[in-house]
């Protein structure tokens, strides 16, 4: 899964510009996109959906990358804490994203024999 | 120090509360402090925060310059002393520094010309540091009139480092100001403190001792200089 994300944040890719955090920063994204999550909901989130944990350092250097970048948009804070959700140009982003992770996927299991009917 | 504490002044202004609220729930593994310290460096190489690191938040002060001729004052006075006349005692023989005397007093008032100004860059409530301060200070030109006594250096030192964290604590000083500081004058405190007991004791009568003592010391003057001519920050809100 790691090798296929890198692919994802690879050069002439949307998020390819973020560089390491280009993999978390797609799970943030893909977190956010059922709906608003504060920083703690989206790192146990992203790591019930990929098995992998989500570090606060990380977290927090791609949250503000996407929050720069306008693929994100943070809201009015609750007590403490301040939810996130994706803006239209992040859904756009992200529908580019995995539909570049679909191919890379198809074109992988198609030569390997086990293309999907 | 809190890990928070890491991140750039900007940083923390806007992700501060929400970074310390996640922490507060899920109290950070090893691993996780050690993505923290790096997420912290990224933060300081790659600041992704516009429009909160004002340009205008820091001053230039112009007393910076004291410590900058304080500087030049003090290496006028190492090589003074390295290079006085040879004189003979019962003991054998050393070099009379006294000449390099007046060098090193105005040496130690131009750093506190800009010791003077880092203090009164705290806040009123940092009571401890401002006293370190004061305390390097006065130990400072103490030890200028008698450069022999080293117990007196290390209370300066030992009280500018005091000083430095001070600063640090209340955003004024930047973390590189405290790392500059306080590496070069953490040797020669460890010398002298490792001296003090057996089996080092023969440092105190090897030479080393003082040599490297005068190389470090020189630290505070151009750390000094960089902070005030830089512009320290505005004292961050408690």
């Amino acid at each position: 899964m790691d090798q296929a994300a890198n692919e994802l944040g690879g050069a002439g890719q949307p998020l390819g510009e973020l560089g390491r955090f280009a993999e978390p920063a797609l799970y943030i994204l893909v977190s956010l996109s059922d709906g608003p999550k504060h920083g703690y909901a989206i790192m146990t989130d992203v790591e019930a959906t990929t098995g992998s944990p989500m570090r606060p350092g990380t977290l927090y250097g791609a949250l503000a990358r996407l929050e720069r970048r306008g693929l994100i948009e943070a809201l009015e804070p609750e007590d403490r804490r301040r939810p996130y959700r994706l803006t239209a140009l992040g859904a756009t982003t992200l529908q580019v994203q995995l539909d570049h992770l679909r191919a890379f996927a198809q074109a992988g299991l198609k030569r390997l024999g086990r293309a999907p009917s | 120090m809190s890990l928070l504490s890491l991140y750039p002044r900007s940083w923390r202004e806007r992700y501060g509360e929400e970074f310390a609220e996640l922490l507060a729930a899920r109290p950070p593994s090893l691993h996780d402090r050690i993505d923290i310290v790096r997420g912290a460096l990224d933060a300081r190489l790659h600041p992704q925060v516009r429009g909160t690191e004002h340009a205008d938040d820091r001053v230039p002060d112009r007393f910076g310059i004291a410590p900058l001729g304080g500087l030049l004052a003090f290496a006028g006075a190492l090589l003074i002393a390295a290079n006085g006349p040879v004189q003979y005692d019962e003991y054998g023989s050393y070099r009379d520094g006294g000449a390099a005397l007046p060098f090193l007093i105005l040496a130690f008032v131009l750093l506190s010309v800009g010791l003077y100004r880092t203090i009164e860059s705290l806040p009123a409530s940092a009571v401890v540091w401002r006293a370190a301060g004061w305390t390097a200070i006065v130990a400072g030109l103490l030890w200028s009139l008698m450069p022999w006594l080293l117990p007196i250096a290390l209370v300066f030192m030992l009280g500018t480092i005091g000083l430095a964290v001070g600063a640090r604590r209340a955003g004024v000083w930047p973390t590189w100001a405290l790392v500059l500081l306080v590496a070069p004058l953490a040797v020669p405190a460890a010398v002298f403190l490792a001296s003090l007991v057996q089996p080092w004791y023969w440092l105190r009568t090897s030479g080393i001792e003082l040599a490297v003592v005068f190389a470090c010391l020189g630290a505070p003057w151009p750390v000094l200089a960089g902070v005030l001519l830089r512009g320290a920050r505005r004292p961050m809100p408690a």
